[in-house]
């Protein structure tokens, strides 16, 4: 346990500013885009819908920000120790292969998106403080009750951001597999042979289970982030939005228990698989 | 479990062999490295040395039996590290960290880490423990591997050409810190390099490969017993020539030639016996392959 631990220090070394910067942004918003205006206008809106609106326009747009720099950053993260030769120093510890994988799986698909998100909930929660005091004054604010939302979205939000890390590793870890593989073009490769053999199996042979497969993949992923996912005409009003939330929790769990999330599992593994068999021949 | 005990081999190769795809990288290599001793790993570029300390260290597969501190390298590689510290040729020490950070990790990762011997090491060197590694030169990162590597307590270290592409003053800091701070008599070193010349002094043994065979594994102090360099005059090159010495070559203005064992009296009667050196001994082993079987 200590060398994981250690491990995460090591990400946390490597990539605290990016991690930090791209934390620090949604707080920054607020302060570059709510405090310099002298009037906020916010028409007939209610403020309890702008303050809900906000906590989640800032939670949601955090999370899919921090979550689009782990696809980004991901296969350059499969061959981050090789490319600056750092490999064989890393190997010259006594530390398993499979725990140095893990733990930058851990570190960037798990711990960075769900602190990001935690985080811009806060920057969130300010922001509907602040949008709500400038756009309607002090008498408006109804801080418990966006405290409770805060509270009811904080553990949906954690649990979704556990989920998602589970569904993109599905997408993420055969993709860090094929640029440890195949390099700069492992990607492209990749993206190019799902697309094609997508296309060709659809076009030629009638059978669409290898696109349905990924556009299902994405949708499981965003909806494990993204409480929408029950219909929109379901949405409730916001004071049954946490009891929502916990609904909306128990649909996300039950898509483990599905045929695609045991094909997520076996994608995930055989990257892993491939990614340490790299590793392994340096 | 490294339950070596104290007067066993450190490190047993019996009919080592290793391929890479059809080119045959050792060829049934045998040795051992007892306890407290520094052992010069020499060959030129592709005799061996990286694929054999990389089996030694158990990051490449290989045929025949070997064992280092009592383990078997590659399926017990992480036990194996914990006892044997290994400072690879390409190794690079990572670029974005500070040596702060390094000492702090090696402490979390390495179980027999002393952080502060680290940094009593580090006081020896220029390099202060703020410093990102990508600002400091090559010679000052070589220093800091060993010092991170010396502040390890184990029983043998691996050190693949360790001194490559460093000035002399950065070779000799090299040294001093190796042999002051890890040859402590019991513990020991395998080092390769091609720097024949500067090792010799620190060397109790030496293991030389040469297209992947071992060619030479002797205890420096009985390399006067087993090869005769004599130093005769001109006069003397034809009677010398005709007792095929394994090298003829220059030495202080004058000719010279090595044996393996004594020469023929008549010829030894033409000339003056010396010690030979490492280097004349390196060439002579490694420049002609088809004498290389007999000089095992």
């Amino acid at each position: 346990m200590q060398v994981f631990k250690t491990l995460l220090l090591r990400e946390w070394m490597q990539h605290r500013i990016g991690w930090l910067v791209l934390a620090a942004l949604p707080l920054a918003l607020v302060l570059l885009l709510v405090l310099p205006f002298g009037e906020v206008t916010l028409g007939n809106t209610p403020s309890h819908l702008v303050s809900v609106i906000t906590l989640g326009v800032f939670s949601i747009g955090a999370g899919a920000q921090a979550w689009l720099v782990v696809a980004l950053q991901a296969p350059g993260l499969a061959r981050r120790d090789a490319q600056d030769r750092s490999i064989e120093f890393w190997r010259s510890l006594p530390m398993g292969d499979a725990t140095a994988i893990s733990a930058t799986l851990v570190a960037h698909q798990l711990l960075m998106p769900l602190a990001v998100t935690c985080l811009s909930g806060v920057a969130g929660l300010l922001a509907a403080v602040l949008l709500v005091v400038r756009g309607y004054g002090w008498q408006a604010l109804d801080l418990n009750y966006l405290l409770g939302m805060f509270a009811a979205g904080l553990p949906r939000a954690v649990l979704g951001g556990v989920l998602a890390s589970l569904w993109a590793s599905a997408l993420l870890l055969p993709m860090m597999a094929a640029s440890a593989w195949l390099k700069r073009w492992g990607v492209a490769a990749l993206i190019g042979a799902v697309g094609l053999g997508g296309m060709v199996l659809d076009k030629v042979y009638n059978q669409t289970w290898l696109l349905d497969g990924v556009r299902e993949l994405f949708f499981n992923f965003a909806a494990a982030l993204v409480p929408l996912a029950q219909g929109f005409e379901d949405r409730p009003g916001t004071e049954a939005t946490p009891a929502w939330f916990w609904v909306d929790a128990q649909h996300r769990l039950a898509d483990l228990g599905t045929p695609l999330f045991a094909v997520a599992l076996l994608l995930a593994a055989a990257g892993f698989y491939l990614l340490l068999l790299k590793r392994q021949r340096g | 479990m490294n339950t070596t005990a104290s007067n066993a081999p450190l490190v047993e190769a019996r009919g080592l062999t290793m391929r890479y795809g059809k080119k045959q990288a050792l060829s049934d290599v045998s040795f051992q490295i007892p306890p407290g001793r520094v052992v010069g790993l020499l060959g030129h570029n592709g005799a061996g040395k990286t694929t054999l300390m990389k089996a030694l260290v158990g990051l490449a597969a290989h045929d025949g039996e070997l064992t280092v501190l009592g383990l078997q390298p590659q399926r017990q590689r992480v036990e194996l590290l914990q006892s044997l510290s290994y400072i690879p040729d390409v190794a690079i020490l990572p670029r974005w960290a500070r040596v702060h950070e390094l000492i702090t990790l090696m402490a979390g990762l390495h179980p027999n880490f002393s952080p502060e011997r680290a940094r009593a090491l580090l006081k020896r060197t220029s390099v202060a423990l703020g410093d990102k590694v990508k600002n400091l030169s090559k010679g000052m990162v070589v220093q800091v591997h060993l010092a991170l590597v010396a502040s390890i307590d184990a029983k043998l270290l691996v050190l693949d050409e360790p001194t490559l592409g460093l000035d002399v003053l950065s070779r000799k800091a090299f040294y001093e810190v190796l042999i002051d701070e890890w040859c402590d008599g019991e513990r020991s070193v395998l080092i390769s390099t091609h720097q024949v010349e500067e090792v010799e002094s620190l060397l109790s043994d030496v293991l030389m490969l040469n297209e992947g065979q071992l060619v030479l594994n002797i205890p420096l102090d009985q390399l006067d017993q087993r090869y005769v360099a004599l130093s005769h005059d001109a006069a003397a090159n034809e009677a010398v020539a005709a007792a095929h010495p394994l090298l003829r070559y220059r030495q202080q203005g004058r000719s010279a030639a090595l044996f393996e064992g004594a020469p023929p009296p008549e010829v030894e009667a033409l000339g003056e016996r010396l010690r030979p050196s490492l280097v004349d001994l390196f060439v002579a082993l490694t420049r002609a392959p088809e004498i290389n079987p007999a000089a095992r």
